[in-house]
């Protein structure tokens, strides 16, 4: 065993355990979103519990506030950056004592590297990058998910327990608060002595065993992290792009401001690309980098067929453009014809209202 | 322009579809011309956005009766202004006729509006596993009744020849608004004088074309593009001939100055792979089974041998075709601040080599280079006057004369491809007589009495 | 000797292939099959990996590993085109309808049996099932460490180093012992065409093939759909869907209003619900 006194943790078996990731000391927010999940998939009295392994504690109170049942916190100085082998060989303890029917990860770099590795130790299933999760009449998981670069989805059942499945990233909400209760029954895993969960939310605090690092000879080890680099503008999940009635450097000022408030990145059409009015990474389109965004905001693009082709995929396109019949309208879902200029400012200012309530 | 003209143009289009903002109509003034040798525009100019035949024929009567020119705009991406307004004009932008009216697939024909552009058409025709249209002008964006009018050609001109052998059939409007059906899904139809081929090559001064009937071909999935350096550009032209002669058509035979190829992929952020030789040639082959392409490689193959030892590149895959055509197209990207002038001539294959050397010889009697980048299988050779200090070089027009009688010395044309649009008119005297220029002359006031169909292309009266 | 191994997938074209919405099923026969192309940079790597070892007087070879139908002899073939040494088919009825989990073993005897290898390199995931697990489970199978999203590779003696983008917000550098599955992105080598004279070549190699009959320790029950622990319950092919443009004018209101709420769908811009 590497977590210390494990064993001893029997009570109420048998729910749904949330795989936690956690990002710069804080906890992931697909963690929040899997909670909300957990909560529809729910039966009965299933309990729902997250699991998380770090260097310190860490602050999970609003997932208390949102209907979490358990947390349990693997703690020890040396666990700081994740490595597959060690940390699933910590995951498994704890699914090993806890049973779970349904395990889930978010469909992060994180989750989608360590699920198949736990699933393999475990002998069962694993569906990746799931988009919607059911329980079927009769109880039974039926995990949705894309393939065929999202061209079809998939229903898959999982035949042996636990039923597992990564879940992508910003697919559900986040979970509505139930509770205003702040703290949870903390209790540090430290004596023999078996524990009952007299209430709940109870938090679960281990430690490792003294001789962990000897248990099995480690094979990896993390040599140094670092920052991220930039994005790749074909990995972008959000993008606002500005075309023809960008005519210097300073228009982009609205777009940027638009794109950093909703976490965009910014994109550009071949004509600005060919003035030197954007970075030839920022192209979008037939020639340029072809993107797959979830919400595409084209701003001022007329779209010419070459610019069409590289983004026409994305879910769901909003087009603001000065000419009616600006081809663009004809790719859009959505549309405002008028300048951008004077709208902008007001559509930030109207998301900025939205994001303080 | 005149506010009761832009009044009755909205009646027929509807105002969504009308442009008169003197900001907005920038965007509709302009081909791909180099900046320098850009026709001077008018700018006195309204855009309309007609959505079907019977409105440009509307459009057509209007100008005819007002006396107000018109200047059709497809895809605009041409290279001699020819969908530049050089006098008070409507604008008469085909960017609405997008429907794919039919695609036969028994005859083997597409029924197209004149607005759908090359991209679109190859989208549609994804649809159907056994079509596919072979004229590749480079830019996709070309729409179909610009591609008819310019008789677009291109690199796989190798084997499938320019436009004029794929339109079976195009509906026009006069100068009066009559529309006219020629032609259709006939092969072989014998009666009378061809308009329509007429028509085709006529740059947009004689009729607009608002639908084509287009021949379509057997999909041929197994495609392969080689890349072959050469230690010599007289290696890489006996090794064309070689090919052409054994009966392995490619479909494009591609031909540019190592440094443009190496350098273009530079600024693409690739590398390109061809380290060694001189002179690179992009082969293109395309055939229908899997067998029949790697006869051809081992046919090509085998050629290449006898003129270079340097190792052969196979690029297969979708991407890897496409990345290389794209160091052979963005070329001009690299060297389009770097010249003023860029030309069109075509020579018999057999002169390629001798052609291409003599007019290195001609940028070397003057102390300055040329870039040449060749369809050489087609003879077909553009090459460029490069700025001297950022200027247009007092020279540049000797040096384009020296080239030309060069050109006319092996039996040459000064255009292979591009036309004469608004830029060459000048240079067509060169080449032609004055007994032809006149019959052309004429064949437009046949057309257009009172030259109104972009005037100053082609011909000026 | 040293041996890398790397594994790939032979999938359809996906510029091409087409869906039958109605019987919600994927038409393999209108695309062609190719290599799955995040494996072609595992490819590239391996041959960049044992070309400079083997400049440098060390001795590597690149193989590759394909599970799949015989036509997928062709793959192998693009493969060894592209510089690998040598190239092996596992193919048998017994190994159709596997999941990943079922595929992972079946992959994991034909290692077994062919191996040992030093490094197992795969690409980041296959662009048809896109569920990037087989490269995990096998390494848990086969009890090695791995590594997922490798964005560079260097081999130190008898370790492995890469850095990953991204593992919890974080680029990290890590260090496996040999041997190790790394599983690799599109920037740790950019494919290179191969050369006419080797593809030529490739046309007339003989492939060595792994069956049912060739695997140790394992029964058919345990491989292919009847190994599977997860199944296809059933296939939804959503229809293309058609836009029609909600297009508003002048009146920025409306838009806006419109235009919120479809951004915080997608973002979440909390408001409301947040806390």
């Amino acid at each position: 065993m590497l977590i210390k006194n494990i064993n001893h943790i029997t009570d109420k078996i048998g729910g749904i355990l949330i795989v936690g990731e956690v990002e710069n000391g804080q906890l992931h927010p697909i963690a929040e979103e899997l909670l909300h999940k957990a909560r529809e998939l729910r039966l009965d009295d299933e309990l729902i519990e997250l699991c998380i392994i770090n260097n310190k504690k860490v602050d999970v109170t609003r997932l208390y506030q949102r209907g979490m049942d358990i947390c349990h916190q693997i703690i020890s100085e040396e666990l700081t950056a994740p490595m597959d082998t060690l940390w699933s060989d910590i995951f498994l303890e704890i699914i090993k004592v806890r049973q779970p029917k349904i395990v889930l990860f978010g469909a992060t770099n994180f989750g989608r590297s360590i699920a198949p590795r736990l699933a393999a130790y475990c002998k069962t299933g694993l569906t990746a990058d799931c988009t919607q999760l059911e329980r079927g009449d009769d109880g039974d998981l039926i995990q949705i998910r894309p393939a065929f670069s999202d061209n079809l989805l998939a229903h898959i059942k999982t035949t042996t327990s636990p039923k597992m499945a990564t879940v992508r990233y910003r697919e559900f909400p986040q979970a509505e608060i139930i509770s205003q209760k702040t703290v949870a029954n903390v209790i540090e895993v430290t004596g023999n002595e078996k524990l009952c969960f007299l209430s709940l939310p109870v938090e679960l605090v281990y430690t490792m065993e003294e001789d962990w690092k000897s248990k099995g000879a480690i094979k990896e080890f993390v040599i140094e992290e670092s920052p991220l680099g930039k994005e790749d503008i074909c990995e972008a999940q959000i993008i606002v792009a500005g075309g023809a009635a960008i005519k210097n450097q300073d228009d982009w000022k609205w777009l940027a401001e638009l794109a950093s408030e909703i976490g965009a990145t910014l994109g550009a059409s071949r004509a600005l690309v060919d003035q030197g009015l954007a970075s030839s990474q920022m192209q979008v389109g037939y020639s340029g980098n072809r993107v797959k965004a979830k919400l595409y905001i084209a701003c001022g693009i007329s779209g010419a067929p070459q610019h069409l082709a590289g983004m026409k995929d994305s879910s769901y396109i909003i087009a603001i453009n000065k000419d009616p019949s600006a081809p663009i309208f004809q790719a859009a879902d959505l549309g405002f014809v008028g300048d951008m200029y004077s709208l902008l400012p007001e559509l930030i200012k109207a998301i900025k209202e939205k994001r303080n309530g | 322009m005149d506010k009761l003209l832009i009044e009755k143009l909205a009646s027929i289009v509807g105002q969504d579809f009308i442009i008169d903002d003197k900001d907005d109509i920038k965007a509709y003034l302009f081909d791909e011309v180099e900046l320098e040798y850009r026709p001077k525009a008018c700018y006195d100019v309204v855009v309309v956005k007609p959505s079907s035949t019977q409105q440009i024929s509307e459009i057509m009567k209007l100008s005819n009766d007002e006396e107000i020119p018109v200047v059709v705009r497809g895809g605009a991406t041409g290279l001699c202004g020819g969908c530049t307004p050089v006098k008070p004009s409507i604008i008469i932008s085909m960017e609405r006729l997008k429907k794919i009216i039919e695609i036969d697939e028994k005859n083997m024909v597409a029924v197209l509006e004149a607005g759908v552009t090359l991209m679109e058409l190859l989208d549609a025709l994804k649809e159907y596993n056994d079509l596919s249209f072979p004229v590749h002008p480079g830019d996709e964006g070309a729409q179909m009744g610009g591609m008819a009018v310019t008789n677009a050609a291109g690199a796989r001109a190798v084997r499938h020849g320019p436009m004029r052998k794929h339109i079976q059939g195009m509906t026009v409007v006069l100068n009066d608004g009559t529309i006219l059906k020629l032609g259709g899904k006939l092969v072989k139809n014998n009666a009378g004088y061809n308009i329509m081929q007429l028509i085709m090559g006529s740059e947009g001064s004689l009729a607009v074309v608002s639908e084509v009937v287009l021949k379509l071909y057997p999909r041929e999935d197994y495609t392969a593009t080689l890349v072959c350096p050469f230690p010599t550009v007289e290696g890489a032209c006996e090794a064309v001939m070689d090919v052409l002669r054994s009966g392995t058509i490619p479909l494009a035979v591609e031909y540019m100055d190592k440094r443009l190829f190496v350098d273009t992929a530079k600024m693409l952020g690739l590398d390109w792979q061809a380290k060694d030789g001189a002179a690179d040639l992009l082969i293109i082959l395309s055939e229908r089974t899997k067998p029949r392409l790697m006869e051809a490689v081992k046919v090509i193959d085998k050629i290449c041998r006898k003129y270079t030892k340097l190792p052969l590149l196979y690029g297969e895959k979708e991407r890897e075709q496409e990345e290389l055509l794209l160091v052979r197209s963005a070329h001009y990207d690299l060297i389009k601040d770097e010249i003023c002038d860029s030309f069109d001539m075509a020579v018999a294959v057999g002169s390629v080599p001798d052609f291409i050397r003599d007019l290195k010889k001609i940028a070397n009697d003057y102390s300055t280079y040329t870039n040449v980048i060749a369809h050489i299988a087609d003879g077909n050779v553009h090459n460029d006057i490069p700025l001297v200090d950022g200027k247009v070089p007092e020279y540049a027009k000797e040096m384009k004369e020296k080239m030309y009688e060069c050109c006319f010395s092996y039996g040459g044309t000064i255009t292979g491809e591009h036309g004469i649009g608004k830029i060459r008119i000048e240079d067509l005297g060169q080449q032609k007589s004055e007994r032809e220029i006149r019959l052309m002359k004429d064949l437009k006031k046949v057309f257009d009495p009172k030259n109104l169909i972009n005037p100053d292309t082609v011909v000026s009266i | 000797m040293k041996k890398i191994l790397v594994l790939i997938k032979e999938v359809p074209d996906m510029e091409r292939v087409k869906f039958d919405s109605e019987k919600g099923r994927v038409d393999r026969s209108s695309a062609k099959a190719e290599i799955n192309p995040f494996d072609e940079h595992a490819i590239q790597l391996a041959v960049n990996i044992c070309r400079e070892k083997n400049r440098n007087g060390e001795s590597w070879q690149s193989i590759a590993m394909t599970m799949g139908p015989p036509a997928a002899e062709e793959s192998l073939k693009r493969a060894y085109s592209m510089g690998i040494d040598k190239v092996i088919l596992v193919s048998d009825r017994a190994f159709g309808g596997a999941d990943t989990f079922a595929t992972a073993k079946a992959l994991t005897k034909a290692i077994e049996k062919t191996g040992p290898y030093d490094i197992i390199l795969t690409g980041e995931k296959s662009v048809d099932g896109d569920t990037a697990q087989v490269g995990g489970e096998l390494a848990a199978l086969l009890d090695i460490p791995h590594a997922y999203f490798a964005d560079h590779v260097e081999i130190k003696g008898e370790n492995i180093l890469v850095t990953m983008g991204n593992i919890c917000g974080r680029k990290q550098l890590r260090s496996m012992s040999l041997p190790s599955l790394v599983s690799v992105t599109k920037n740790v080598a950019r494919p290179l065409l191969p050369t006419v004279s080797r593809v030529l070549e490739a046309l007339e190699i003989q492939v060595e093939k792994i069956s049912m009959a060739d695997l140790e320790n394992v029964t058919a029950q345990e491989l292919g759909s009847k190994g599977s622990p997860t199944r296809v319950a059933g296939i939804v092919i959503p229809k293309e869907h058609e836009r029609h443009c909600k297009v508003f004018r002048d009146s920025h209101t409306e838009f806006i209003t419109e235009a919120v709420k479809v951004i915080d769908e997608s973002v979440g811009l909390g408001g409301s619900n947040a806390n």
